[in-house]
Order: C-alpha cells, then structure tokens, then sequence
C-alpha cells in the first residue's frame, strides 16, 4: 500500500499507462542488488532511487580517488578517500529516504556471491572486469535471477538483458578473460548505459513493455548511433547450456 | 569467381577477405583470450560460423568498462 507521501512522490510515473499505483507498489516490493557504485552503478543506483524501488544493495570494496569523479557521479570532491558504498549511501538516502539503501563494502568472490545476491530479485551488473561479471552471470543463472549486463568503454556503451533459462546469457555471448585495467570513458557513456540498465530493470519489475533480451544493444556516442545485434542461446554454454538441455 | 567476405572491424577499418580468412578471423575472435564477437553484417546476428549466407561480417571487441 502506498503512502501519500509516496503518491505525491511518484505521481508522475504512476500516470504512465500501464505503470499506476500497482506497478509503484511492485517497485516498492523490489529488491533490487547492484553490482558495483562505480559509473554505470551510480546512474542505475540514482535512477532506481529515485524511482522507489524497495531495497537495493550496493556492493563495492574501493575507495573514492580524484580520477573516479568525471563519471561516478554519486561520489563528489569532499569524498574522496571514502568507501564508495559509505559516499553512495550518503547521496541516495538523501535523494529518496523512503528507498533502503543497504551497501556492503566487500570485493565479490566466488565465495561470497551466494550470500550477497540471497533474497534479491534481480541483479545489475556495474562492474569493470569480465571475470566478476562472468561469477554475476554464473550465480543468475544458477540461482534463476534476472540478469542486467552492462558495459562501457570511450564513447561506447553496451547492455543486455538476461532472464536465465529463457534468453542467450553473458557466458553464451563472450568468451573472453579480460581483467580489470584501466579504460578510457567520458562520464555519459555510464550514464546512458546505466539509465538503460535502470529503464530495464523498471520494466522488468513493473512488467510492461519489451526486455532487451537476446539483443546486445551497441550506444556509439562518437557518431549517435544506437545499433542491436540479435544473440541465441549457446546450448554448449558453460553456465546456461545445461538449463537449454534440461529444457529439450 | 572466388567468394568474398567484406569485414568490418570495430576500429572502422574493412576489408574485403576470402572464406577462409574469415574463418580464421572470426576462429581468432572467439580464441583471443580478450574475447569479441562476430556478427554477420546483413542480419546483424551473433554468428559462431561462418554460414553460406554469410556476405559480411562485423568484429566487434569485448567491452570491460563500468567503473
């Protein structure tokens, strides 16, 4: 039931057609985990804020640095030497105090992924390197949560949408390794992605309009282009191919 | 006359290859421990072959950024 503090709040995107009170209730009883409080976490973070979403956790082990402050918007001058998850829960709390903020400052492992995404509804990934995104990729599809992919690099930006089971996954795309290194990135390429991941994850709680599923999306912000590839399920994929056999 | 591939590099780089080479480039893609996808040019679908009706091809680097 929604208060009418939160009425007033969201009356906006309660007017949009299919939303209404009901899907502002379906995002009040979301939770909602976000890999990461870097570029792409602080607009997914912001956005699903802003918009009411129950609960979101934040994980993320760095600190804020001098050179993180050109995208990570939810880190500012005055935080720097902060953990992020601590500077983030700062800024959103203040944004949108009826939204619970939980952060928690640990590097995801394989050890402790089981733990951090239990109880959650849907993962975001935010992060900046493969294999992590891959141990994300892995857990949502073992333990059937949908799965928000994005990724950023210069002036370009990519997203997708997993729902596990049903859509090609992040292992059926990439078979790469590529660790953590610095990128390049101008600040709006995470905010243009990262309001794609939020705008996917919004749809997929409230439940309307079409998932960017089985499609890599491609933003080329050098030229302004918005450019999708049509992706399959792997049915020899290492994290997914065994839920297409079990399916046949 | 001998069939040709064109291919499209993320960079912006083309060229125009034989089958065999592109076979080679898109087996190298999907090798390269830094991973990349391959999409055929005309249906813009992730390819792991390179099929009879394949005309172009887009390599396309694995992206890591987010942070």
């Amino acid at each position: 039931m929604l208060t009418g503090n939160e009425l007033e709040r969201y009356d906006r995107q309660i007017m949009i057609r299919g939303f209404g009170q009901e899907g502002q209730e379906k995002l009040k009883r979301a939770k909602v985990f976000i890999a990461g409080a870097g570029g792409l976490g602080s607009a997914v973070a912001t956005y699903l804020t802003a918009a009411g979403v129950g609960v979101i956790r934040i994980v993320d082990h760095d600190r804020v640095e001098l050179s993180n402050l050109n995208r990570q918007v939810l880190h500012w001058d005055e935080d720097i030497g902060k953990g992020k998850t601590v500077s983030a829960t700062e800024k959103l709390r203040k944004l949108n105090p009826e939204v619970e903020i939980e952060t928690i400052e640990e590097m995801i492992t394989e050890a402790n992924i089981s733990r951090l995404v239990a109880g959650f509804d849907l993962i975001v990934d935010a992060m900046d390197n493969l294999p992590t995104r891959y141990l994300l990729n892995k857990v949502a599809v073992e333990k059937n949560i949908p799965f928000f992919h994005g990724a950023v690099y210069g002036f370009e930006g990519r997203a997708i949408t997993i729902i596990p089971g049903k859509t090609a996954c992040l292992r059926c795309v990439y078979r790469g390794a590529i660790r953590e290194e610095k990128f390049p990135v101008i600040g709006i390429t995470p905010a243009v992605i990262g309001c794609i991941q939020a705008t996917e994850v919004i749809k997929y709680l409230v439940g309307i309009g079409q998932l960017l599923t089985n499609r890599l999306l491609i933003y080329d912000g050098l030229n302004m282009k918005f450019t999708e590839f049509r992706l399959k399920r792997d049915p020899n994929c290492e994290h997914c191919g065994k839920l297409a056999r079990g399916k046949k | 006359m001998e069939r040709k591939i064109k291919v499209r590099f993320s960079t912006g780089e083309s060229k125009e290859v034989s089958v065999e080479e592109a076979k080679r480039i898109l087996d190298e893609t999907y090798n390269d421990p830094l991973g990349g996808l391959v999409a055929n040019g005309k249906t813009k679908e992730v390819i792991s072959q390179i099929g009879p009706d394949v005309e172009e091809i887009i390599v396309l680097e694995t992206m890591i950024g987010g942070g």
